[in-house]
């Protein structure tokens, strides 16, 4: 089995309902063509380091298959060249299969959080920051308490200047 | 007072590198110059085998516009 990735960009003026078609369009293709699509995602809408076609940016999208045979490639290239949404396109061979990549998805990202809340280093550090605090409590009282003494020196000074 | 030379490395054998991606230009912009141009081996220490790896990947990247031809200052 060999493994291929490819990049291709495509034209960043597309709205997301666009993108999807050339995707899904893409999918079907590689597909029709005896190939197992691993990954297929958007990879982001990048500046490009030199214009194409008059873009500036580019929506890129990053595509891993298998295939057992190569006949099919030539024809895939073509076919990429040939969409009019596609400003450039790259196949390159991996030597090794690609991970299969999991989109972070929201309830992901916070059970990762909360993981990482449970661990007991975590946990410590909290409990001293939690130590910390009183101290720093009382040092503002004892601030606060002298702020008032001096308030009612002051006050007791300006009553007599009036009297 | 001797001159010093200061000791050349491979980069990619320091942090045990083994395959240079394509994609990654944040690292590949350290190997070539404001021009664009890829920096020689004579400059950056690579090692050969690495070097070869290096120059395949910069072609890739620049061929997907992720990295530059050329660099003139006259660019926008």
């Amino acid at each position: 089995m060999r493994y291929y990735e490819s990049l291709y960009i495509v034209n960043p003026n597309y709205e997301q309902q666009r993108l999807d078609e050339v995707i899904k369009a893409v999918a079907e293709k590689v597909s029709e063509f005896g190939m197992s699509v691993i990954n297929h995602r958007e990879w982001g809408k990048k500046r490009l380091a030199y214009p194409i076609q008059k873009n500036k940016y580019g929506s890129f999208m990053l595509l891993h298959f298998e295939t057992k045979s190569t006949e099919n490639l030539d024809q895939f290239e073509r076919f990429m060249v040939l969409q009019k949404p596609i400003l450039r396109n790259q196949t390159v061979i991996l030597s090794a299969k690609p991970e299969i990549h999991i989109e972070e998805t929201p309830a992901v990202v916070e059970a990762a959080k909360e993981a990482v809340e449970e661990t007991p280093a975590v946990v410590e550090a909290a409990k001293e920051a939690v130590e910390e605090t009183p101290a720093v409590v009382e040092a503002t009282e004892t601030v606060s308490k002298e702020e008032e003494s001096e308030s009612t020196v002051e006050t007791d000074l300006t009553e007599k200047e009036q009297e | 007072m001797a001159f010093q030379t200061r000791k050349k490395f491979c980069f990619f054998k320091e942090n045990s590198i083994t395959e240079v991606d394509y994609k990654d230009v944040k690292l590949l912009r350290r190997f070539i110059t404001d021009q664009g141009k890829i920096m020689p081996r004579r400059i950056t220490g690579t090692s050969a085998k690495m070097h070869r790896k290096l120059v395949r990947a910069i072609k890739q990247a620049r061929n997907i516009a992720l990295m530059p031809y050329t660099n003139t200052s006259t660019e926008s």
